[in-house]
């Protein structure tokens, strides 16, 4: 299922001719993005998943931004900033035609920023007071995050067996477990230079909250 | 603070206190803490690099809330002088700490490079400084960097030369000028590479040659702009413009932040991958990107530094030094002790969310902060 932001106009003549204008010019007013597999099958160990998306219709040459957001951007109060993954995002060169694909990690569970909200799969159980959405979006834009003028965006669901969602611990005290993908995908995680990843992957899987978040779907 | 510590400890003993008890209580600016109940004005210079966050974070500073102030037609001696102050005594009914108590005023100026502002901050010429690198290993032990957000250097080129891989050993053959020819990277159609340098006090430069371990202005190899300066960090349209550079065999670094913020500064820029990995917000958030930094907020230490095992700032306690403390605090605490902004109605947290947003920077994992703030590092 694809939505795309298109914008409406309308001029109304003095014999009540109304004209419609669709796209306002822009080639990219009307981009489409989607991803396989949809919806997205998930084990009780998941806690992310790769799959493949791909858009078109964007301008030309411009980089891409490509998030996952809690929110839809038909909501008429959606924000980036507030409504999207701070740390689950890509941003891709743009091609020629403004058309391309590219592999993203999706997380399941609580936003690996730390916020307060989390996609999950029918079933999961999300930490006191993690924001529970049955429902995210993949949202792909161009040229920066914040241009809402041709966004465009698909619905995720995850599907498979439930999963107690040890939580993200906030941004302001702890860091996020690292995603368990499937044992036949690489999460392609080197090892980090400066030494701190093993503080955190310590502090990562330390403490662990499975209890019942707010259920927010559609 | 004693306001705070005040609130707190009525609030824990179950006092009940009367509204007139509590007026008497914030009769007094709120001490220990930055604040003097004046508007201390506050100047910070450095970094190009973190100059568009750091005035967007100022206007929320300034914006946040605080005492009720003398809105009295001030008198003609400047002495007198005392609109915009807090009020004081009874007439002092605001308990709002979250903020801006004393409605300090904090302005960035015009970027000079993040050495340059360490230097006038440790010199007493600016209240803080911005810097894209970290402390150096002498002559900045007087500061304190405060590392507010994460960031990336990307390899980028330009013209119709497509982006591809880099390791991190062909990266340092392009500076050292053991690879000069693209034909030597994988995919790549030959041409003579030119790697660009950049300006010297550049904290993103002094990032690159860490990363590189040697001058990348060293290489007989580099090339300069055609007026033979080396082109300002983060900004493409110097590179793409310039006469003497190849532009389908030119190469350079900048922010990833920067990068992703600005197309007017990015230009047609395209960004390659290093060591096969991305430079995404979960890449540098997480490490698994090889040229990652901090950026920083930089203080001395006599005015802002960190309280052992908690979140609070300690330091100067009221002038520019204090100002600048708080506003340290501001920029560090959680989102719990953040107030309203009263334009949008948003905690001062969210519209910080939206400056990293904005200038494509990456608020700090919480397992590199210090005490669940930013991330500290005092000069050594």
């Amino acid at each position: 299922m694809r939505w795309s932001r298109v914008k409406f106009g309308a001029l109304t003549g003095s014999l009540g001719t109304v004209v419609l204008l669709l796209g306002m010019g822009s080639a990219s007013a009307e981009s489409s993005v989607s991803v396989t597999p949809d919806p997205i099958p998930v084990t009780a160990e998941q806690s992310a998943a790769l799959v493949q998306v791909s858009w078109s219709g964007l301008e030309p040459r411009q980089l891409v931004f490509v998030d996952i957001c809690k929110k839809s951007i038909s909501d008429s109060s959606f924000t980036v900033a507030e409504d999207c993954g701070a740390y689950s995002g890509l941003t891709p060169n743009g091609s020629a035609a403004g058309d391309g694909s590219a592999e993203l990690e999706v997380f399941r569970g609580q936003d690996p920023a730390g916020e307060l909200w989390g996609c999950y799969a029918e079933g999961d159980t999300a930490p006191a007071g993690v924001v529970v959405y049955r429902t995210c979006f993949v949202r792909v834009t161009h040229t920066v995050v914040s241009n809402l003028d041709s966004d465009s965006e698909t619905p995720i669901r995850f599907v498979g067996s439930p999963r107690v969602d040890p939580g993200t611990t906030a941004t302001t005290s702890a860091v996020a477990p690292p995603p368990q993908l499937p044992s036949s995908v690489s999460s392609s995680g080197a090892p980090a230079p400066g030494g701190s990843v093993d503080d955190a992957e310590a502090l990562q899987f330390a403490g662990s909250d499975s209890g019942a978040g707010v259920a927010i779907t559609g | 603070m004693k306001l705070k510590s005040l609130i707190g400890a009525a609030l824990v003993a179950g006092t009940l206190l009367s509204g007139t008890a509590m007026t008497s209580m914030v009769s007094a600016s709120p001490e220990p803490s930055g604040w003097d109940d004046n508007n201390d004005k506050a100047t910070g210079s450095g970094s190009d690099t973190t100059y568009a966050f750091m005035q967007r974070a100022e206007l929320y500073m300034n914006q946040a809330q605080g005492c009720d102030t003398d809105n009295a037609t001030p008198a003609a001696a400047p002495a007198a002088y005392t609109l915009g102050d807090c009020l004081t005594g009874a007439a002092q009914s605001s308990v709002n700490v979250n903020g801006n108590w004393d409605h300090d005023i904090f302005t960035s100026t015009y970027p000079n490079g993040s050495s340059a502002g360490v230097k006038a901050l440790i010199n007493g010429q600016v209240d803080y400084a911005r810097s894209s690198r970290g402390p150096k290993s002498s002559g900045e032990s007087a500061a304190n960097f405060w590392g507010f957000a994460k960031d990336g250097l990307i390899m980028v080129t330009w013209g119709n030369r497509p982006a591809g891989n880099l390791t991190t050993a062909e990266i340092k053959g392009i500076y050292n000028c053991s690879i000069t020819d693209w034909s030597q990277i994988a995919g790549q159609a030959a041409g003579t590479i030119e790697p660009v340098g950049m300006n010297a006090s550049s904290g993103t430069k002094a990032t690159f040659d860490s990363y590189l371990g040697f001058d990348a202005n060293s290489g007989a190899c580099k090339k300069s702009l055609s007026n033979g300066t080396y082109p300002f960090e983060n900004d493409l349209k110097q590179v793409i413009n310039d006469s003497v550079i190849n532009q389908n065999n030119g190469i350079t670094w900048m922010s990833r932040a920067e990068y992703v913020a600005w197309s007017y500064k990015r230009q047609t820029g395209a960004a390659w991958t290093v060591d096969s990995k991305s430079a995404t917000a979960g890449t540098i958030a997480n490490n698994s990107y090889p040229i990652t930094r901090f950026i920083y907020h930089v203080t001395k230490k006599t005015d802002a530094t960190a309280a052992a095992a908690s979140a609070e700032v300690t330091g100067a306690d009221g002038g520019a030094g204090g100002a600048v403390r708080e506003l340290t605090e501001f920029m560090c605490k959680p989102a719990a002790s953040h107030g309203l902004n009263d334009f949008t109605g948003k905690t001062n947290y969210v519209e910080l969310t939206s400056v990293y947003s904005v200038t494509g920077f990456i608020r700090v994992p919480a397992s590199e902060q210090t005490n669940g703030i930013c991330k500290l590092v005092p000069g050594p």
